[in-house]
């Protein structure tokens, strides 16, 4: 059975992916810019997405794993689909882990890592098991509840905002400023890659162009109006926060009723994690079912959301500090290798042996 | 004994999924599927038997930082 999902919905599965645990996670750069570099890492996340969207217009209705094999033939085309796999399984964990340790660090601090993981990770590869369209129906209803969230809680900050938070607005240079930037562009912007494997089920012939780019845009915009709230109402301490959104929340005092309302941003961390993880198992699922050559993504979705769990609950030896320098650090370098260079590499290889011919059926 | 439930549960799991493939005629997804499984079942038997499991991100951050100092 062929699933179809239509572009409001890819849209809106889209802007839950990125939303996913850059919700809760801060950026690298000093406080006060910090929203601006969210904004330059989107325009560069804009430019990578249309990689993608232009592979996906050129090979109408294949994923990432048949593009690349009939780009590269049948066994040379597994080495990048075989990346691309491991990649999505590994960014799947790292999200997972990323979930773990929110609810470790900032609201259940005595309770082990897989006591978070492993819920989570059940509910996603029972989503993933029902299907990409009932994931899309889910983010249809899920999204619009978290923007609703966002929205109530940077209004009830509004007393809490100082303008003097915001300044020096531009403290260090342009060339400063496009390191973080690209730090954003790449956790959680180009992360959409992983849309390769969603994209064909898209029911419209229409291009995929706008659903993905509108939802690149309105995260970014998201994302720097989070930051910039974060920003006015934690002030220097913001630097010093992991989880600034969390603490900003912790702020909120309206006439003693509404108090305490971190939890908001933490169910905000489960549903749009929730999406972000599902969407990676999905892909990571349906790209292994196509190099296998098998009929159907359902039967390996429970070994691979196995795999993401063991990845989260072993991929760093040292805990949360070494997860951080890995996503300030190390993820910056290590990702483009797969979300830059081998789509690129792709597309340049299918446009010099121009492929798909144009007589082919 | 922890390894014990989780190997009855591995069980248990692949023959609901054999039973159905098998019905369909997949042989080849049973296969792979049964591979797949196999794969999932080593780390999470290694770390049972307190072996540990290859920290791959910490592998990655520590290959990435050498590669920069250079």
């Amino acid at each position: 059975m062929t699933e179809r999902i239509s572009e409001l919905q890819l849209g809106y599965l889209a802007l839950g992916f990125i939303a996913g645990s850059s919700l809760v996670l801060s950026g690298s750069a000093p406080g006060p810019i910090r929203w601006i570099t969210a904004l330059v890492g989107a325009l560069e996340g804009l430019l990578v997405a249309s990689i993608y969207v232009l592979l996906a217009e050129r090979f109408q209705r294949k994923g990432f794993v048949q593009i690349c094999l009939t780009v590269f033939g049948p066994w040379l085309g597994l080495l990048p689909s075989l990346l691309f796999f491991l990649f999505t399984l590994q960014l799947g964990g790292l999200v997972l882990e990323n979930f773990g340790d929110y609810f470790n660090i900032a609201v259940m601090q005595q309770s082990p890592l897989a006591f978070f993981i492993l819920p989570l990770a059940f509910a996603c590869i029972y989503a993933v098991r029902s299907g990409i369209e009932v994931l899309a129906r889910a983010a249809v209803l899920l999204v619009p509840i978290t923007l609703l969230v966002i929205i109530s809680l940077t209004l009830f900050l509004i007393p809490q905002y100082r303008l003097s938070n915001l300044l020096p607005i531009f403290p260090i240079g342009v060339g400063e400023l496009l390191r973080p930037a690209h730090g954003f562009a790449m956790f959680p912007f180009t992360e959409t890659i992983a849309f390769m494997m969603v994209l064909p089920a898209l029911s419209s012939r229409r291009s995929s162009a706008r659903p993905l780019f509108t939802a690149i845009l309105a995260g970014g915009a998201l994302l720097a109006v989070i930051t910039l709230r974060n920003a006015a109402a934690l002030g220097v301490v913001l630097g010093e926060e992991v989880y600034p959104s969390h603490a900003a929340a912790r702020l909120i005092r309206v006439e003693d009723v509404f108090t305490r309302l971190e939890i908001l941003v933490a169910s905000n961390f489960v549903t749009m994690g929730f999406l972000k993880i599902s969407v990676l198992l999905y892909s990571a699922s349906l790209s292994l079912a196509q190099i296998l050559r098998t009929n159907s993504y359902r039967t390996l979705v429970i070994p691979v959301g196995i795999m993401m769990v063991v990845l989260a609950l072993t991929g760093f030896s040292h805990g949360f500090a070494e997860n951080a320098d890995f996503a300030q650090n190390t993820w910056p370098v290590y990702a483009p290798i797969f979300t830059i260079l081998l789509p690129t590499i792709v597309l340049l290889v299918a446009v010099i042996r121009r492929i798909p011919k144009r007589n082919a059926p | 004994m922890r390894l014990a439930i989780i190997t009855a549960v591995y069980v248990i799991l692949i023959v609901l999924e054999s039973r159905k493939l098998l019905q369909e005629g997949k042989k080849w997804d049973l296969v792979a599927m049964i591979v797949v499984y196999a794969l999932s079942f080593i780390p999470v038997a290694m770390i049972e038997l307190n072996i540990g499991v290859f920290p791959v991100n910490s592998a990655i951050r520590s290959l990435v930082r050498r590669l920069m100092m250079k």
